[in-house]
């Protein structure tokens, strides 16, 4: 009834149309306006902080600085308490660690007002020497976190001392051995850079008190529970007085996960009494919320002159900026969620160290992790294949996962903590493979053909894998109701932040409850009226939530034909497509429930279903892409992607494509024009859309997204994530074209036209 | 300084700070379909059309609006449901942040150029930026909405 | 941008008196990069009224300096090269706000257009200035502060504009624009230069080989050469000039 079909998003009408829905747009009339005075230094020390003519101000309610608030160590991660990212962060600092970090925050009535007033704050800083260049910041002497309480919930590999916010290590096997066994060993190092998120909707948090005095937030964010027991633990609130609402989001890919102006509405509320409103200037969102992780990757793959792959190293170098945010998990998935693609290696080796520097923190970004690892793997196979001389295509398919089989990665990796073995039940990465190259004309245009003088066409392409929420550890849960006129509420915790999600969980319901979709309301992510869910990451939403909803909706489904047995006074009661029969009697459950309600055996019927995954299904995907390039300038088009997908299921064919669509060209914006320019002083040159350039719709000639056949047993109706898995590729599967164009590999993202027209001279 | 506002046919009294823009201006007066997406006049996501012309309510002054007719997603409900019938078919509504003012640059082409190719059209719609939806969908809705060859 | 005031003068004599007489008065263009500025203005001059948005084509076109961008895009009666020039202005949307008066004023050297009107050398017609030349105003600026009027050109018989841009709507980091012989070149990233009579059946290289092109962190100064020089190659090929093959 619902799954598989492409039904529009249940609130895309109204949005198009544009109702009021977004943070902003539901902030009482009266909202004081809050506003943040940011560091200009990228390490500095406040001497002395004097707020006095600020307050003074016209129209200011209260100014707020590091010695007038909470003093209490977190993480603002927003991920599974207790949180594996260091507790390195307060609301606001002495310190200031990088250029935007928080330094005083001012409520007004008039935003013109709240400007004058952040103007006459007098700060004196100390400014301190900065570390700004990652690859040094491992041991320096310069101590960007020491002596500030910086702890770990449990153990990370966090060494303050050593500028380490995280470490990790692992080796199946022997590495070294198997690497001196070899035939062949390639070699190579990558670096991605710190790529920001551009979602359009800046990050905008609003609060107020209710009339039974509780503090409402109505936030911007992909974790509302999260929001909750971060922002009351950290002021002091039972959390039964906080409640979080999340409204439609315009747009997060990771960047809303954490907490970011929350506190500062919440801080202006608690001691005003009144509403507040804070939402990010387009150069705050830039500067003052994160940003990916840079990397530096060191890779070695070993393999015998056969094309049997023996051994895979893998070394990062990982830069989270000034705080910690996610400093682990992102390492460890750069390894887990790229390395078991190749699972008939003898050994395997991953290490990393992720370091504080004096930049915008970095944190959650769609495909964290993952879209690193796989820029230096799937770049490393292509390479490998070169010195073997062997046909990638070959070497790929002799060597990658295959239905029914596992790695031991997925046992010793988990994200943040230890793995949970599986095996891989689903994986069509052949089928993806022939689509993709097949929709591609590989083998025409292989490795390249010169169209005309000074242009070259050719082709690349990559494999990927995703994971499908963290087992154990991501928690979806639903509850259902049914009403009068045989119609269902569907509550999940679960995030919409412009996915779709509260459509695909509406139709999952549907499926389950054999009506139309139209009998499914949902309402999601208000943390008084929905249950609990971790929230929108990790390719967690379909599978987990999901399955929350199936759960649920199987439960309302037998207390429906329970209460049946009491209409009908029969056990043999039959439930099919909203009718309930006996014998030769039916009912339908929109007479059904009106008499639940009104006249007979009056009962309200409620089903919940709760979820934790027991593994974490990879989906699959092979990217494909035709460049073409202008020898005399560097200048590459990008012609056409291909996207073969087995991500299970799609429960909504086109919002699956969307997600793939959308990811995808994520993916080439990282790859190919999102520069980040840090001055000598730590300042961010590209903090501005005017400077910042993510792609424009005149870069993008041609998507060709399709999904293969697949079921994932263990899925909700066969589903696995489709989130994330769609930016991984373009990294790799560019650099492998423009290799195969040029004849040189570009191992630095982004890969700027200037830097393949000084690789094609050089 | 007053002005005579009008939006979608209404006329407001309206008395702008001198440096207020337009997308204060119109949120202020309710109509939150207009939305703010940067401060650098790069997204287009609050595109609004002033005396038949589309341009960024966030940078135009309203005290320059004085008698001139401003028009949002909420003066345009039929053309904008038609708009939205399209554009959710192919589910690339996304998030729907930019929407609206991705619906006021589609009126205003529909307005400007007669049969225009997908190119035309692309180059057209180039200023408003979409970060969620990879644009291809948005062109398939447009194809299909416009019956471009 | 904070400003005080706004006014609407009713006449220019009146709008150049507070121009001049307030130090930090400014003239209303399509108020785009005004916006951009971190400046404190005491009054905004909108002359919107009082100035002309008219194109004007004969054998000297003139364009009234609130002629929006999108006008100059979409006017095909005016030479090629100058349509092609604003074309990846940004979008729609704010070529429709952004003046050619507010281009030329600002001397901005991205400006894509510019470098046209510096190829085409323009005369620009100020309020109390009078007529001077792009080319001169462009190097040199005016002393005092003005109220432009007026750009006008001789029509030529050839002009074309190229640029490369990051993306599609990006700001230039290299531009060029061609008229009859002569060729400017700008967002070097400094201010546009032009070469008369160049001979375009010589090869780029030779043509540009005494341009300076400098390095900034969107591009080296080498890289803005080669760029140029592909273009150029690109322009003279589609002027029916050489090319190899």
């Amino acid at each position: 009834m619902g799954v598989n079909e492409k039904i529009r998003k249940v609130d895309g009408i109204g949005l198009v149309m544009g109702k009021p829905a977004y943070s902003d747009d539901l902030a009482p009339r009266d909202a004081l306006i809050v506003k943040v005075l940011r560091s200009p230094h990228a390490h500095a020390e406040i001497l002395s902080i004097d707020t006095s003519k600020a307050e003074a101000s016209e129209g200011i309610a209260c100014v707020f600085t590091y010695a007038n608030v909470s003093d209490v160590n977190f993480s603002r991660a927003g991920q599974g308490f207790p949180e594996p990212s260091p507790y390195d962060h307060r609301i606001l600092n002495k310190i200031c660690r990088y250029i935007g970090e928080p330094v005083a925050v001012v409520a007004g009535v008039f935003e013109h007002q709240v400007d004058e007033a952040i103007n006459k704050i007098k700060v004196e800083y100390k400014v301190l020497d900065a570390i700004l260049d990652f690859e040094i910041a491992k041991d320096h002497d310069i101590k960007i976190h020491s002596g500030d309480g910086t702890k770990s919930m449990f153990e990370i590999g966090h060494y303050p001392e050593k500028n380490i916010a995280a470490s990790y290590e692992m080796e199946i096997g022997s590495v070294k051995e198997t690497l001196k066994q070899c035939d062949v060993v390639y070699e190579g190092r990558y670096y991605t850079q710190a790529q920001a998120h551009a979602m359009t909707e800046p990050h905008t948090s609003v609060s107020y008190y209710d009339q039974q005095d509780r503090l409402n937030i109505i936030t911007s964010t992909q974790t509302p529970f999260h929001v909750r027991r971060i922002v009351g633990k950290t002021l002091n609130l039972p959390l039964s007085k906080v409640r979080v609402i999340k409204p439609r989001i315009g747009g997060g890919y990771g960047g809303k996960q954490a907490i970011h102006g929350e506190f500062f509405v919440a801080m202006v509320t608690m001691k005003t009494g009144k509403a507040a409103k804070c939402i990010f200037s387009r150069k705050e969102v830039f500067e003052g919320s994160y940003t990916r992780h840079q990397m530096r990757l060191d890779i070695k793959v070993g393999a015998m002159k056969d094309g049997t792959i023996q051994v895979i190293d893998m070394d990062i170098l990982s830069n989270t900026g000034a705080y910690g945010e996610h400093a682990l998990t992102v390492l460890m998935v750069a390894g887990s969620k790229t390395l078991p693609l190749y699972n008939k290696v003898k050994a395997v080796g991953f290490r990393g160290d992720v370091v504080y520097t004096n930049l915008t923190p970095a944190g959650a970004y769609r495909g964290y992790g993952a879209i690193q690892g796989n820029f230096a793997l799937e770049s490393a196979i292509d390479e490998l294949a070169d010195l073997l001389e062997i046909d990638s295509v070959k070497l790929r398919e002799m060597n990658m996962m295959k239905e029914g089989e596992t790695s031991e990665i997925f046992e010793i990796m988990g994200e943040g903590q230890e793995g949970t073995a599986m095996t891989i039940e689903s994986c069509k990465l052949q089928e993806c493979l022939d689509l993709c190259l097949e929709k591609l004309n590989y083998y025409d245009i292989y490795p390249r053909k010169q169209v005309a003088p000074n242009k070259i066409r050719s082709v690349g392409y990559a494999l990927a894998m995703q994971g499908s929420g963290i087992p154990y550890i991501d928690m979806g849960s639903a509850i259902i109701k049914l009403n009068d006129d045989g119609f269902f509420n569907l509550m999940v915790g679960a995030t919409d932040i412009g996915t779709g999600s509260d459509t695909i969980l509406a139709q999952i319901a549907a499926e389950a409850l054999e009506v139309p979709v139209e009998k499914i309301i949902v309402y999601s992510s208000d943390t008084d009226l929905t249950p609990f869910d971790t929230g929108a990451y990790a390719s967690s939403t379909t599978y987990v939530s999901g399955h929350s909803v199936r759960i649920a909706a199987e439960k309302m489904k037998e207390n429906i034909i329970e209460a049946g047995r009491k209409h009908f006074n029969s056990h043999h009661v039959n439930y099919v497509e909203g009718v309930l029969t006996c014998e030769d009697q039916s009912i339908t459950l929109k007479d059904f429930s009106t008499k639940l309600f009104y006249s007979e055996n009056q009962e309200q019927l409620v089903a919940s279903g709760s979820y934790v995954g027991t593994k974490s299904p990879p989906p699959y995907m092979v990217g494909g892409v035709e460049i073409e390039v202008d020898t005399r300038t560097g200048e590459v088009d990008i012609l056409n992607y291909v996207a073969v997908v087995d991500c299970g299921t799609t429960i909504n064919p086109n919002l699956a494509k969307i997600q793939v669509e959308g990811a995808i060209v994520q993916g080439i914006g990282m790859t190919m024009y999102e520069e980040v320019n840090i001055s000598e002083q730590g300042h961010n040159f590209n903090n501005s859309f005017m400077r910042y350039k993510v792609p424009t719709r005149m870069e993008i000639k041609h998507l060709d997204v399709s999904f293969v056949e697949s079921y994932e047993p263990s899925g909700p109706f066969g589903a696995k994530s489709v989130g994330e898995i769609g930016i991984d590729t373009p990294p790799a599967a560019l650099s492998n074209a423009l290799k195969n164009a040029i004849g040189k590999r570009i191992n630095v993202l982004p890969i700027r036209a200037e830097d393949v027209w000084k690789s094609i001279k050089a | 300084m007053k002005i005579n506002l009008i939006v979608n046919h209404n006329h407001y009294d309206y008395y702008p700070r001198p440096d207020e823009y337009l997308i204060e201006s119109l949120r202020k007066l309710g109509f939150q379909s207009v939305k703010k997406g940067c401060d650098t006049t790069s997204c287009g996501v609050c595109s609004v059309i002033v005396d038949g012309q589309l341009v960024p309510s966030c940078s135009y002054l309203t005290s320059r609006c004085d008698q001139k007719e401003v028009l949002t997603v909420e003066g345009i409900p039929e053309e904008a449901r038609h708009i939205a019938e399209f554009i959710t078919a192919e589910g690339v509504d996304q998030c729907g942040f930019c929407s609206p003012g991705h619906v006021m640059a589609i009126h205003a082409l529909k307005l400007e150029l007669k049969n225009p190719t997908m190119e035309e059209i692309k180059h057209y719609l180039a200023g408003n930026m979409c970060r969620c939806s990879g644009y291809e969908g948005q062109h398939r809705a447009i194809k299909k909405m416009m019956e471009v060859e | 941008m904070k400003a005080d005031r706004i006014v609407k003068p009713s006449s220019l004599e009146q709008a150049y008196e507070i121009l001049i007489s307030e130090k930090s008065a400014t003239i209303l263009g399509g108020g785009l990069f005004l916006r951009l500025q971190k400046k404190h203005f005491t009054t905004l001059i909108d002359c919107s009224h009082l100035l002309s948005s008219e194109i004007l084509i004969g054998d000297v076109i003139s364009i009234g300096s609130m002629t929006s961008l999108r006008d100059i895009e979409t006017n095909l009666s005016l030479p090629k090269g100058l349509n092609q020039s604003v074309k990846q202005i940004s979008g729609v949307g704010v070529r429709n706000l952004a003046t050619i008066g507010g281009s030329v004023y600002g001397r901005y050297p991205f400006s894509d257009i510019n470098t046209m009107l510096v190829a085409l050398d323009a005369t620009l017609t100020f309020f109390n200035s009078g007529k001077i030349s792009m080319r001169k105003y462009n190097e040199e600026g005016l002393k005092e502060k003005d109220i432009l009027l007026e750009i006008s050109f001789r029509a030529p018989q050839f002009s074309a504009s190229a640029f490369y841009k990051k993306v599609y709507t990006d700001f230039s980091l290299i531009n060029l624009s061609v008229s009859n012989n002569t060729l400017a070149i700008g967002a070097r990233p400094m201010r546009p230069i032009y070469l008369e009579h160049v001979d375009f059946s010589k090869s780029p290289k030779e043509i540009l080989s005494e341009v300076e092109f400098g390095s900034d962190f969107k591009g080296s100064k080498e890289y803005r050469r080669a760029l140029c020089e592909a273009r150029l190659e690109d322009l003279i090929y589609t002027m029916g000039g050489h090319h190899e093959n």
